[in-house]
């Protein structure tokens, strides 16, 4: 009876245990069912985002070798970059425009992704996708940058909609994502006025900074300035920086000036007011145009290729002048043909006297005095260096008609109140250029000469010109009108409001056309897109 | 004897009962526990389809937002571009987003649907004509103010909103469409079951938006929905051209 008993009692025991077994197991099954597809879910959602971050890696690596290429991209050596197979492989020609091809090494991402997703840059392909329309051509690239990242299995996580979204390809493990993005050449004078430091306008009812452009019959006069078209492009903007510790406070003092344009600073403004405490007495700009995000590192553009400062041209020379000199020529022959291949001048120092103004000649052009029969010449591009102050007391700055200038002055500059690249005489405009982009003026001074560098101007002068100089004080006073652009230092007026010389307005007129002109400063992405036209496999 | 041992075999009528009342007690306990072990199961599945969900719809939209040049709310047949830092509203039927994306590529034939041929670009290098190196400048650049951007050949409208999945399907869903001018090219279903889900756009500036999706199932109610919420915040990246 006890066995029996026994036996019965072990036999219960087991089909409880198989029974309680079963719906461990049952349990057990349903959890993995539920949280494996989530789990897969999350790593494929993960990866999906490090295969950007992947992408966007190298498009900040190709951005940087754009960086690099600045002032002259014609010139850039692409080294570390290759010719796509297609193309016969092998190293980048100087000037291609064809697509080149950057393979990033495995080890360039050190950060191994969540889930040992391993990012990385599959590769980075550049081409230039179009041409600036000005002398110099410059380049506007497409980078098209592919990022990848691994998947931890082939299978699909909890719902097929991701697929859609994420395209990943399982039988390879992994995601691919590519971008591409548009990068354009940033020049110097995109702005009507900009300094690393202070900024104080000119006060009054007149003095404004507005815009117009000289390319076109319908935004200027004859190419000139006129106010009843102005334009509101006149942007200006500050570097300065408010004391440690304060955060909002004034950057640029407007003194009432009319700004049909932006106005921009770096931090200073309080976005929990209305009012912008970062630019004082700004009733008279649009508020909505006032903001505090600018910076932009400004620094002193590097010597013309063939003039080595110290040691004087290390090249060809083609005249040769001291501060007496009244007449720049431009040559006839190629040498000044094109912008990259300038006709070369070198006004050298001369007794510490500074040089006075000059006239700079269309070599190709004719003139009859006699029976004002004039003949334009051909474009002509003259680069000068001079090696000491310039001071135009009694004396003006003429450029003739086709004639582009760049004057790479070693010393400081004075306009007084005389005219620059302007003529008054009505009869005569047709001669000569009257373009900001035609004189463009690059300080040269060191930051550090004492005393302190600087351009200045009074009176009721008309400069027709754009002039770069970070390193610059800046005090054109009066009621000069100034058709161009200008990156100083400092810029201070006093005495200014006024109607100006002849009624044009005193204050800045910015040339839209000088957003376009001048060596490269950098580049600066204008689109970005995510190519996701590949389904899945 | 006989007698006597089956009696002794049998059980008293209090032990019958006594393993009655044992045995249903323990069944339903099973049961009970089968019933809430399935309901944690079910509230489980629920939370992790609504979590899957709000991720794909962020994803979907940042990677969007990301790449138009308008961004706007629509409501019948106006859109109203969203600027203004307190603008915010929950995507709906009737309240869509409405984004415009370039159309970097040529459509195909006989339209852009889910895994039809691969499209061109309208500036691929194989559409260079003969002597051609790059693409004329007034074809690529266009100037808005003085600001010199893209001049993309057209855009795309990608459209979210929240509909019946079809006349005879009443499940409400998420939809991204694509529409070229006025035409429908392709419409994806991004999310089902979408009657407790919401995303929400809030603008932070003119260029950031801040895209929240939540969700509230059967399971756990609407006093659990602000766990469930996820944020994204984006920036467009391109020039925006209805500011």
């Amino acid at each position: 009876m006890k066995t029996q008993t026994s036996t019965r009692q072990s036999g219960a025991a087991l089909i409880a245990a198989l029974i309680v077994l079963v719906i461990l197991t049952s349990v057990a099954a349903s959890v993995f069912m539920s949280s494996v597809p989530a789990y897969r879910g999350t790593y494929q959602a993960s990866a999906w985002a490090e295969a950007k971050l992947a992408a966007d890696a190298g498009v900040d690596f190709a951005m940087s070798e754009l960086q690099k290429c600045a002032p002259n991209p014609r010139a850039f050596n692409w080294a570390g970059w290759t010719l796509p197979a297609s193309a016969g492989g092998g190293s980048v020609p100087q000037d291609y425009d064809g697509e080149r091809l950057y393979v990033a090494p495995d080890t360039t991402l050190v950060q191994g992704g969540d889930g040992s997703t391993k990012p990385r840059i599959l590769e980075v392909r550049v081409d230039v996708m179009t041409r600036d329309d000005n002398f110099a051509r410059n380049a506007w690239y497409r980078i098209r940058s592919t990022g990848v990242a691994d998947v931890p299995n082939a299978q699909l996580s909890l719902d097929k909609r991701d697929l859609t979204l994420r395209k990943m390809t399982l039988q390879k493990k992994q995601i691919t994502r590519t971008v591409e993005v548009i990068s354009r050449p940033v020049y110097l004078w995109e702005y009507a006025l900009k300094t690393n430091g202070s900024m104080v306008l000119g006060g009054g009812t007149d003095w404004r900074i507005d815009s117009y452009d000289s390319r076109y019959a319908t935004t200027s006069v004859n190419g000139i300035y006129a106010g009843s078209i102005a334009r509101d492009f006149g942007n200006i903007a500050s570097n300065r920086a408010l004391p440690e510790g304060t955060l909002f406070g004034i950057l640029i003092d407007a003194e009432g000036a009319i700004v049909r344009g932006e106005v921009q600073t770096r931090g200073g403004d309080n976005p929990d007011t209305t009012v912008h405490e970062n630019v004082e007495e700004s009733q008279n700009i649009d508020q909505s145009r006032i903001t505090d995000e600018f910076y932009e590192d400004l620094t002193e553009e590097p010597d013309p290729s063939w003039y080595v400062e110290d040691s004087g041209p290390t090249g060809r020379v083609d005249q040769t002048g001291d501060r007496t000199t009244t007449t720049i020529r431009s040559g006839t022959g190629l040498y000044g043909q094109y912008d990259y291949e300038p006709y070369r001048v070198v006004i050298d120092w001369n007794g510490g006297q500074a040089m006075g103004g000059f006239e700079v000649v269309n070599d190709t052009a004719s003139y009859d005095p006699t029976t004002g029969a004039f003949t334009p010449g051909s474009d002509r591009f003259v680069e000068i260096w001079i090696d000491g102050d310039v001071d135009l007391g009694g004396s003006q700055i003429k450029v003739q008609k086709n004639v582009h200038v760049k004057i790479y002055l070693n010393g400081n500059l004075n306009f007084r109140n005389r005219d620059i690249n302007y003529i008054s005489a009505e009869a005569d405009r047709p001669r000569y250029s009257m373009r900001p982009a035609d004189l463009l003026i690059f300080g040269k001074l060191d930051a550090g000469s004492t005393p302190a560098p600087k351009v200045d101007s009074s009176g009721n002068g008309h400069i027709v010109a754009a002039f770069y100089g970070p390193q610059y004080a800046g005090n054109l006073d009066g009621n000069t009108e100034i058709m161009g652009s200008f990156v100083l230092n400092t810029y201070n007026i006093a005495g200014g409001g006024g109607s100006g010389g002849d009624s044009l307005g005193a204050g800045f007129h910015y040339d839209e056309a000088l957003g376009v002109v001048g060596p490269v400063k950098s580049y600066r992405s204008v689109s970005y897109f995510e190519d996701t036209r590949f389904d899945f496999e | 004897m006989k007698t006597n041992c089956c009696k002794q075999a049998g059980f008293t009528l209090l032990e019958t009962l006594t393993a009655a009342f044992i045995t249903t007690v323990v069944l339903a306990s099973a049961g009970a526990g089968a019933i809430a072990l399935q309901k944690s199961f079910m509230g489980n599945r629920a939370y992790m389809k609504g979590n899957a969900d709000n991720n794909r719809l962020i994803d979907y939209v940042t990677r969007d937002i990301r790449n138009a040049t308008k961004i706007g709310k629509r409501v019948g047949t106006a859109t109203t571009p969203l600027k203004v830092a307190t603008d915010s509203f929950d995507i709906s039927q009737t309240d869509q987003l409405s984004l415009a994306v370039p159309d970097f590529y040529q459509s195909n034939v006989p339209d852009n649907s889910f895994q039809s041929a691969y499209k061109t670009s309208y500036f691929s290098r194989s559409r260079l004509g003969s002597g051609q190196t790059y693409f004329p400048y007034n074809d690529v650049v266009k100037v808005e103010g003085i600001k010199r951007v893209p001049n993309y050949p057209a855009s795309i409208e990608v459209r979210y909103l929240k509909k019946a999945r079809s006349g005879a399907d009443a499940t409400l869903c998420y939809f991204r469409e694509e529409y070229e001018g006025t035409t429908l090219r392709r419409s994806d279903e991004i999310a089902d079951r979408a009657a407790d889900e919401r995303v929400q756009i809030r603008v932070i500036n003119t260029e950031q938006f801040q895209i929240s999706s939540s969700f509230a199932s059967r399971w756990t109610g609407e006093a659990a929905r602000e766990g469930t919420r996820q944020f994204s915040t984006v920036s467009i990246q391109n020039f925006r051209t209805d500011k």
